[in-house]
Order: structure tokens, then sequence, then C-alpha cells
């Protein structure tokens, strides 16, 4: 069996990622998918733990969160998605680094 | 489903789209506003119905969907947190009937406005963290599209994707950390959670799950280096929104942050009380330092807002029932304050077209009734008595005192001298400066917008003058939750 | 006693602030005369409590505000409350009414005698309260008026910013006092000053030491003593006649009055807490004297001489005796007398002149006898020249030092005594360049005439009491007898003969050099600044011994780097803010995991 603890380090490590392409990337698309990344780390955490209370029994109060919370990623993907479009067609780029007009 | 005051405001942001439907047809840009004021009065009618039950014990109102267990837990605090929303949520309503009548797609911006709102009213009403999420979300994405809302300008949109990307960060750390404690517990009903978070040892995943839980809240209650979306945010959201968002949706963050550490991470068991004050001292201090020279009135505002709820955050983290008292107290009278504020700024923006200091010297002259209602919220957030924003300053302040946390109410005292300097250089170049060429010819602030302002500074001094009712709610809600 | 007269003296100006809006809109001349009529109610109900208070009446009357704090709104009766009230009322009817005629041709009036009113409402609140939040709340209401009021004409920008200034400087102060307060409250769970009285055995003298400094502090503040008298130069901006109210006869001694509050509530007073405020006093005293010697603003000087005239208020009451206390509250009224006196008069000079530099001045005294004569009886009064009450007052003052002996008395004798040398030398130089000698050129074009009637005819009232409040001294002993028994035993007939003498030498000391140079001008004041020593004094003197610059450079200068700095955070990238996220994260769990180590 693999230990709990590999599972729990899998997701600590997929949430750095989120949070490294939110800190790294520029397109603007790829920090949306970013968000998504952190979102679905969450995700993958409650799943991970519902199955860890007794071998063979998998809680579904976790796994009926991690339902809605799917569906609530999706509308934030929504909304980000529509900003970025009114953005390109604002800066004519996808480029986040552009957006620095606001500052100090 | 849920509660009345809840699903009266789900029913009415549901069906205001039918109603900008309706207003189209007529041709009467005024209705779908109307529509939601009434939404609002209602609410806040079925609130108080609900409050005479609820302040004295916690109701809880079981959500029944399958094996999904989720309740809603009314207690003195969500009582208190509802009244200021509703509140402000009328209000700004009011005034945007007049503010935004310039602008289009009005019917969506009621919409989505009462949609924040039915959200917050669901996070102060959550009595499962997983209901709070949903609520919260709730409110995020709705408050991400009002930021945006002028979508043809530049600005609206750049504040607005830096703000949802750092509030969605926000709220998926907020899930990483249910997770967590989900993990640890089982259970993330927050009765249920207080028991056994107390009785358990200690122990390193405990405070890891705080961790990410503060951070998520913090974002939206802009501590210190999480608040980088808030200067953009705020003067980039129309006026009245930047009213609600200053005043009351950072403030859910604060709540978030009030309800989890003080029911799931009890101060006794977990310290936090530290790391919450270091963290309270560097927003307030940052806030106050960057908000001195800046040429932007929106922008000084936002950055005020900062510093005051780095004010909230030290009082929180004296975890005592007089800094939370003070907390709160804080919290309706800033929500008051710095609304007012806000509006009286969407007032002189909306007539003279500008948001430059520089541009806006003397305006005071031409529009003296907002002018005197600005100089009175200017006075009250920098703690000048009778008003009410010495009351709460003077409450956190011997809050610090009684906690013998007194090198942190040290630096809150130096903060406030520092706050004052700012307002008393706003109020000298709008109030006190010979008007600019710019501003000869901007005309008084029309009455619907001047009738919440005024009626919102006459609170302002009611409550400086009388604070004692208000300051007996504030101290239930916090016994509520001590 | 008139019925309800502690509360009405302080309400009845708050609710007359409140109509003048309405009465302005209805005519202007009834808003003025009427601001007047409120005021002199306040003063009859002031006025109809001392009988009562002299026959040893003493009340306490509270009205429960927030029972969240204890905290009550109340009213204190005694010797020292009533005196002070009647002192500000009277001297506020006397100033509104010359108002009347000084502002007559000004606009924004309603917002004068808003801000008149409110503040003499506000400063009567101030003295009546019986417990601290209410002396504190008071205590900013007041300052907010003086701020507003020093930037009436708020075009002129160096008003404005001197407006601000005051605020800022005294809300430091405000703060300490705030502090102060709180840990006060902490320690005793009240506040107000009966019952605090009743509990200050319990509390430790070091405490009592942090808490009477930090209450100091806020005096320091709002009296304008070192370091934080900066602001009542610049505050001479104002109009005159809140110059006068204000910043001579009344708000600037809410500071002296907070220190003898105290003294009387707490009883035991710590020695280190008084070497403090003697040595602050004292050295305000004479740097604030030397000050005036160099400034050719005719406000200016009379700004730095009340900074002066209360620095030996305060180091009266550094001296911790009964006598010293009755010293300093019998020369805080012979001051609020003859620097109300002093700034009417300068008021009605600038008002013909036309400006308020002195050495554009010269020979009035052809054109305003009676501004002249009241002038040369203020500033006797103010150089302590016998037989005016600055004399009797200031006179009492060394007397008590001297009386004291030792260490402090004979040093704190000694500062006093150089003082006063150059108290009289600056009155002299007052005096000699504005009315004596010959018309500048620039008043040659001037119509130069006496000042109308209903200006001179309050400068000759508070001419008179300047005579006669000197020989007032027994029965105002009498009065205070009550605070303090011993003070019953003090009489102007009981002058010791040394520090008499020495005083009068004093006079001769400075007003001798100061008359030669200024009124027989046998000697060139230009010439005196020659040598390099004195040019260095000179700029010293000038630039007010570099506080204000050095407040610039290190406080504005400062923050304005610091604002700078901080404001680069803000860089506008998605990616730097989600890094800022990512630190404060890190920097969380640093600080949880150190809690949970070993504790923070």
């Amino acid at each position: 069996m693999i230990p709990l603890s590999y599972y729990l380090a899998f997701t600590a490590i997929l949430y750095i990622v989120g949070i490294y392409c939110l800190a790294t990337k520029r397109n603007m698309i790829r920090l949306v998918l970013g968000i998504e990344i952190l979102v679905n780390a969450a995700n993958l955490n409650f799943i991970i733990l519902s199955a860890n209370w007794k071998t063979g029994f998998v809680d579904p109060f976790a796994h009926s969160i991690v339902i809605i919370s799917t569906a609530l990623a999706g509308c934030i993907s929504a909304v980000a998605l529509t900003i970025v479009v009114y953005a390109y067609r604002h800066y004519g780029t996808l480029d986040a680094r552009k957006l620095r007009r606001l500052r100090g | 489903m849920f509660t009345l005051p809840i699903d009266t405001l789900i029913v009415f942001t549901v069906t205001t789209p039918f109603v900008g439907w309706i207003e189209r047809k007529l041709h009467r840009k005024i209705i779908s506003g109307i529509y939601a004021a009434v939404g609002f009065a209602l609410s806040g009618f079925m609130l108080y119905q609900l409050s005479s039950q609820a302040l004295s014990s916690p109701m809880v109102v079981p959500i029944h969907a399958g094996i999904f267990e989720a309740c809603l837990r009314i207690d003195a605090l969500s009582v208190f947190a509802a009244a200021i929303f509703l509140t402000m949520g009328f209000l700004v309503t009011v005034y945007s009937l007049k503010y935004m009548e310039r602008d289009t797609g009005l019917s969506l911006y009621y919409t989505l406005l009462l949609a924040m709102i039915t959200g917050m009213l669901g996070v102060v009403a959550a009595g499962d963290f997983f209901t709070l999420f949903v609520f919260w979300e709730f409110m995020c994405i709705p408050s991400y599209v009002l930021v945006a809302f002028r979508k043809q300008q530049w600005e609206p949109v750049e504040a607005g994707f830096k703000y949802l990307a750092m509030s969605s960060a926000g709220s998926a750390t907020i899930l990483y950390g249910m997770s967590i404690l989900y993990g640890l517990t089982g259970t993330l009903n927050f009765a249920q959670l207080s028991v056994v978070m107390t009785s358990a040892a200690a122990n390193v995943w405990g405070y890891v799950s705080l961790a990410f839980i503060l951070i998520g809240f913090g974002v939206k209650a802009s501590m210190f280096p999480l608040h980088t979306w808030l200067p953009d945010a705020h003067p980039a959201a129309p006026s009245s929104i930047s009213a609600l968002l200053s005043g009351i949706v950072i403030k859910a963050g604060a709540y978030g942050i009030i309800r989890t550490l003080f029911m799931i991470f009890l101060p006794s068991r977990f310290s936090w009380q530290i790391a919450l004050a270091v963290f309270a001292a560097l927003t307030m201090t940052y806030g106050n330092f960057a908000a001195l020279l800046q040429k932007d009135i929106k922008r000084l505002l936002a950055y005020s807002s900062i510093a005051q709820m780095g004010y909230i955050l030290f009082a929180i983290s004296t975890t005592t029932s007089y800094g939370l008292t003070a907390g709160l107290m804080h919290t309706m009278n800033h929500a008051l304050m710095k609304g007012l504020l806000f509006l009286c700024a969407g007032a002189f923006i909306y007539r003279a077209g500008t948001r430059n200091l520089d541009e806006l010297k003397g305006i005071g002259h031409k529009m003296p009734l907002t002018a005197v209602i600005f100089t009175v919220a200017a006075l009250s957030i920098s703690g000048v008595p009778p008003l009410n924003g010495f009351v709460s300053e003077f409450m956190i302040v011997y809050a610090g005192v009684n906690a013998g946390m007194l090198a942190f109410t040290v630096v809150m005292l130096i903060n406030i001298l520092l706050g004052f300097a700012y307002y008393l250089r706003l109020i000298k170049i709008i109030v006190w400066s010979t008007p600019t060429e710019n501003v000869k010819k901007v005309k008084r602030a029309p009455a619907l917008m001047l009738l919440p302002m005024a009626l919102m500074a006459l609170s302002c001094i009611i409550i400086g003058l009388y604070p004692a009712p208000f300051i007996e709610m504030a101290s239930k809600a916090a016994q509520a939750v001590i | 006693m008139l019925p309800y007269s502690p509360w009405l003296a302080w309400f009845v100006p708050i609710i007359g602030c409140l109509l003048v809006p309405i009465l302005a809109k209805i005519n202007g001349k009834l808003r003025d005369w009427f601001s007047f009529l409120f005021v002199a109610i306040s003063s009859v109900f002031t006025f109809s409590m001392l009988p009562d208070v002299f026959n040893g009446y003493l009340a306490d009357v509270q009205v429960q505000w927030i029972p969240y704090f204890n905290l009550s709104v109340g009213v204190l009766v005694d010797p020292l409350s009533v005196f002070m009230a009647s002192l500000v009322s009277f001297i506020g009817a006397l100033i509104l009414l010359y108002s009347i005629g000084y502002m007559a041709h000004e606009e924004g009036l309603t917002r004068y005698y808003f801000f008149m009113l409110l503040f003499i409402g506000g400063m009567i609140g101030l003295i009546m309260a019986d417990n601290f939040v209410q002396l504190y709340i008071f205590w900013e209401i007041v300052g907010l008026c003086s701020y507003a009021l020093i930037g009436f004409w708020y075009k002129k920008p160096e008003a404005v910013r001197a407006g601000m200034k005051a605020f800022i400087v005294t809300r430091v102060g405000d703060v300490c006092l705030l502090l102060g307060i709180l840990i006060l409250y902490f320690n005793t769970g009240q506040f107000a000053f009966s019952s605090i009285q009743n509990s200050a055995g319990f509390l430790s003298m070091s405490l009592l030491t942090t808490v009477m400094l930090l209450l100091f502090g806020g005096a320091i503040g709002k009296s304008a003593q070192v370091p934080l008298f900066v602001w009542l130069p610049d505050a001479m901006e104002g109009p005159t006649t809140v110059s006068a109210l204000i910043h001579a006869a009344t708000m600037v001694k809410a500071g002296v009055y907070l220190v003898a509050r105290t003294a009387t509530i707490f009883p035991s007073l710590s020695s280190d807490y008084l070497l403090v405020v003697a040595g602050v006093g004292a050295v305000t005293a004479f740097m604030a004297a030397t000050m005036a010697l160099a400034t050719f603003d005719i406000k200016r000087v009379l700004a730095y001489s009340t900074i002066s005239q209360i620095g030996y208020m305060m180091f009266a009451l550094g001296l911790g005796t009964s006598g010293g206390w009755f010293a300093s509250q019998f020369h805080l009224m012979s001051h609020a007398l003859f620097k109300a006196l002093l700034f009417l008069c300068a008021g009605a000079v600038i008002h013909i002149t036309g400006t308020r530099d002195m050495r554009q001045m010269g020979g009035l005294r052809r054109y305003m006898p009676i501004t002249y004569a009241t002038f040369i009886i203020g500033a006797l009064s103010l150089s302590a020249v016998p037989p005016f009450n600055g004399f009797w007052s200031k006179d009492l003052i060394l007397e008590e030092c001297f009386r004291l002996g030792g260490y402090t008395g004979y040093l704190l004798f000694f500062a006093g005594t150089l003082t006063a040398i150059i108290t009289i030398a600056y009155a002299i130089r007052a005096v000699a360049l504005t009315f004596l000698g010959h018309e500048s050129t620039v008043l040659k074009d001037k119509k130069l005439r006496e000042a109308p009637s209903v200006m001179t005819i309050p400068l000759i009232i508070l001419a008179s009491a300047c005579v006669i409040s000197g020989f007032l001294q027994p029965s105002f002993a009498n009065l205070m007898s009550q605070m303090f028994p011993k003070i019953a035993d003090l009489s102007i007939m009981n002058i010791e003969a040394l520090p008499l003498s020495i005083s009068l030498l004093a006079l001769v000391v400075g007003g001798l050099p100061a008359y030669m140079v200024y009124v027989k001008r046998s000697v060139s004041p230009e010439a005196l600044t020659r040598g390099s020593l004195s040019r260095g004094v000179y700029k010293l003197l000038v630039n007010g011994y570099y506080f204000d610059s050095f407040y610039n450079y290190v406080f504005v200068k400062g923050t304005v780097y610091i604002s700078n700095k901080l404001r680069k955070l803000q860089t506008g990238i998605l990616n730097v803010n989600m890094l800022a996220f990512l630190i404060g994260f890190l920097f969380l769990l640093g600080l949880l995991f150190s809690a949970l180590q070993g504790g923070i």
C-alpha cells in the first residue's frame, strides 16, 4: 500500500505547482489554468483523505464536496476567460506582464 | 430552503434579469434598481424578524440534501454582520439609482449586486465550512464581474483580472485548508469541528490548515503581502461598488477569519495571536504609508481600507472579548465611514469627471453639502470625537492595552496619527482650496445620491454620540463566538 | 448657583453653535450678536457657580453613557473647574464682542462663529469634565476647532498649512494622553476623577510615573511646550481674535489645567515626574523668551511669549508644593488677562496698519493713544512690573521656588529670573518698535487713526482687570484653599525680601539694555548682531533653535521617503503579487511554527 504521506505530498506539490504557475507564467490563459490547478489540488486532497478513514470505505461526503467544487471552479474559469478576452481586446496581447498600467 | 432573508434575496436575484427585460420594454432605467432596493428592504425585514430569536441562542437550520449534511447556523455574530451588509447594500442601491444612470446593462448590475450580497449573507449564516465555501464563491464571482463592470475601459479589465487571479488563489487555498481539516477530523460542521479540534492535542497539521485558511481569508481581508489586488480593484470599480467592496466584502474576509480562528482554532489551543498581530501591524503600517501621497482619490481611500483592516485584524489578534467587540464595532463603523467616503468620491467623480486630486481641488465649494458630509466622514475615520470612528479606535486601543500587547498598541497609535495626516490633506484639497478651472462648472450632487450619503453621515454622528446600544450588539456578537 | 449651571455652561454654547447656520440665513448681524449672547449667557452660568464654590460647595453629577466601559458623562464642580470655566467664558464673551467689530468685513463668518462657539463650549466642557474620557473627547473637539479657525482664511496656503500643522502636532500629544488614560483605566477600572482618587493608593510608583508622564505628554502638545511647541508660532496665521482666545487665553491653558487636575487626583506625585515637568517648563520658558527677542512679527512675539509664560506655570506645578500649585493658577489667571489684552491690542494695530511686521510700524502712539496705553499696561504686566497683576503672580512663583530651596528650587529660581530678564527685554522691544519712534515709510500712506470703540472697550476692560486682579489674590487663595489647605497661608503681604529684590534687579538688568537699544536708540539693534558669535546666536533664535527644521527633515521628509519606497512594492505585475502571496504564506508558516515550538 502506498502510504498516505506520499499522496499528501503529491497534492502539496500540485498546490506548489499551481502557485508557481501563477507566479511565473506570462500568458493569461496559463494563469487561469494555474488557478484551476490550485483548485484541483484541493479537490484531490479531499478525495485522498476521504479514502483514509477505514480500508475499503470511502466517505461520500468528500466526493459531493469535490463535485460542487469542480462546478464552482468551472464558473470561475468562465468568468476569468471572459475577462481575458476583454483584456486581449484592450491590450492586444495575452502577456500578463503588459498589464502594468496600474501601479504605485 | 435556506432561511427567509437569504431566500428572499435569491428570489430577487433570479428575477431581476426579467425585470430588466420589462425595463427595456418600458425604457425606464430605474425599475430594476427600485426592485433591488425593495429586495434588500424585504430581506432586512425578514432578518429583523429572525434576529430576536437568533440573538439569544444560535439558530441551526439544517439543509437536507440526501446524505450531504449541511446546516446554517445563525447566531448573534451572523445577525450583526448580516445587518451591516444589508444596510450597506440598500443604501448603495439607492445611490446607484442615480450614479449608474449613464451606464448600460443596469439590470445585470443589480442582479450581480443582489447576488453578491446574497453570497455574503450566506457566508455569515453558514454553519459548516462547505456551505461557507459555496456561499463564499457565490459572493466572489459577482464581485469579480462587478469590478470589471465597465468593460469598455482598460482599467476595470486589468484590475478585474488581477483581482480574480488573486482572490481565486485565495479561495483555492481556503479549500485546501478545509481539506486538511476534513482529513484531521472527518467533519466540516463548525460545532463539531470546534469540539474535536479543542479536545485533540495541537499538532502540526492543525497549524498547517490554520495557515492555509488564514492566508485564504487573508487575501480577501487584505492582509499585508496578500493585499496587492486591492489598490487596483477598488478604484477601478464603479464608486458604488467600491463602497461595497471596501465596506463589506473585505469584512467578509475578516468574518471568515473570526469564525474559523475563534470557533475551530481556539486561542487556548493554537497560538496564532502574535502571528496575526504581526501581520496586522504590517498591514496597517503599509496601508497608511502608501496612502500618504496618492494622487487618485479612490486609490488613497483603497490604501486607507488596507490600513483599517489592519486595525480590525489587530483587534481580533487580542483574542479577548474586548478585542473582538472592538473589532466588530470597527467593522460596522468602517463600513459606514469608508462606504460614505467612497460615495462622496463617487459624487465628485460623477460631477467633475475626474479622479485626480490635482484636478478636484476646491470642489467642496461647488458641492457644499457633499463637502460637509465628506468632512464628517474623513474626521470620523481619523478618530476625532464625537464621531463613531473615535469610539471604535478608542476601543481597539483599549483592547490592545488590556491584552498587554503594548508594543503593537503603540504601533497602532502611530498609525492613527499617519492616517490622520492624509485625511487632513484630503480635506484640505477638497474643501480648503480655491476651485480650479476644471471644477468651476460642477453642479451640486443629485438628491438621490445625497439621500443615502446624508443618512450615513447622520448615523456616523449618532453612533458617535450614543454608541451604547451598538456596543451592546457588538458585544453580544462577540460573546457568541468566544 | 442657577439650576443645572454646570451642564448649561457648556451646553449653551454648543447649542448656539448648532443654531449659527440657521441664524446666519436670517441675518448676518443677528448671528454675530447672538453668538456673543450665547457666550454671555454661559458666563452668567459659570459665574453663578462661583459664590457656591467659595462656600465650600462640591459636586460630581453623572449621567450614564456607555455601560460597557463603566463610562458616564459628568460634571465636577470644584474651585479649580469653576475658576477656569469662569475665566474662559468671561474672556470668550469679551473676545466675541471684539470680533463683531474686528471681523465685520470678512466672508465665511458663519464658519467662524460656528467654530468659536463650539470651541468655547468644548473648552468649558473639558474644564467641567469629571472623567478622563470626557476630558479627552473635549480635548480633541477643542483641537478640531483650533484647526478650523487657524485655517479660517483658507485662501492663504500658509494658513491652511498652519492649521494642519497645529492639529497634527497636538495630536501627537493627544495620542500620549490617550495611552495614559487607557493604561490608567486598565489598572484602576475607572475613568472618573473621584474614583481614581480613591483607588490611587494602590498604584505602584513606577506605574504612576509612567501614566503621569504620558498625561503630561498630552499637556506638552496642547500647551505648546518643548518639544511640541512648533505649531503655536505658525498658528498666528489665524485671525487675531482666534489667537487671543484660543492660543493665549484658553486652549493652551488646557495642558496646565490637566497637570493641575492630576495633581489634585494623585496625592503623592513621584519625584521623577515632577522633575520632568519642572525641567520642561523651565527650558521652555527660557527658550521661548529668547526666540521672542529675535522675531519681527508682532503676533509671533506674543506667541513665543505665551509659550514662555506657560513654561512658568508648568515649572511652578513641577515644584510639587501646594504653594507652587496655587502660584501657577494665579499666574494662569493673570496671563489670560494680560495676554488677551496684548493680542487684542495687536489686533487693533494690525487692523489699522494692515501689516504684522513690526519693522513696518512705529510712532503709532500718536495715532492710537488708547491702544498704546493698554498695550503698555499689558507689556508691564507681562514683564512683571509692580503693581500690575503679572508682578504679583510671577513673583509668587519665584518665591515658591526660593522657598522650596534645595537644588531644584534654586535652579528653577535662577531659570525663572533669567527668563524674566529676557521677558522685559522683548516686551520693551515690542512696545518700542510698534509705538515709539517715527512711522516707517510704509505707513506714511495709510490713514492712521484709533480703532473703533467696539474694539477699544474690551481693551479698557481687560486693562483694568490687569491692574485689579493682582490684588484679588487673598480671596483667590481663599477659594483655592479648599483644594489644598496650606494655600490659605499664602499672601502677597508675606513677601520675602531676597527673592523680591532679585526680581526687581532682574527687571533693571533686562530693562535697561532694552531701553538703551530700542527706545533711546543709542546702540542700534543691528550693531548687536555684528559679531560672529552674536550672529550665530541670532540665527539660532530666528530659526527657532532648529526644531522646525529637525521635524521637517526627520518626520516630513522621512515619512515621504518611506512612503515612496513602500509604494514601489505595488508593482502592478500579477506574477510579483503572487510571489508576495507565497512569501506571505511562508512567513506566516514560520511565525506559526515558532509559536508551536517555543512560543513567541
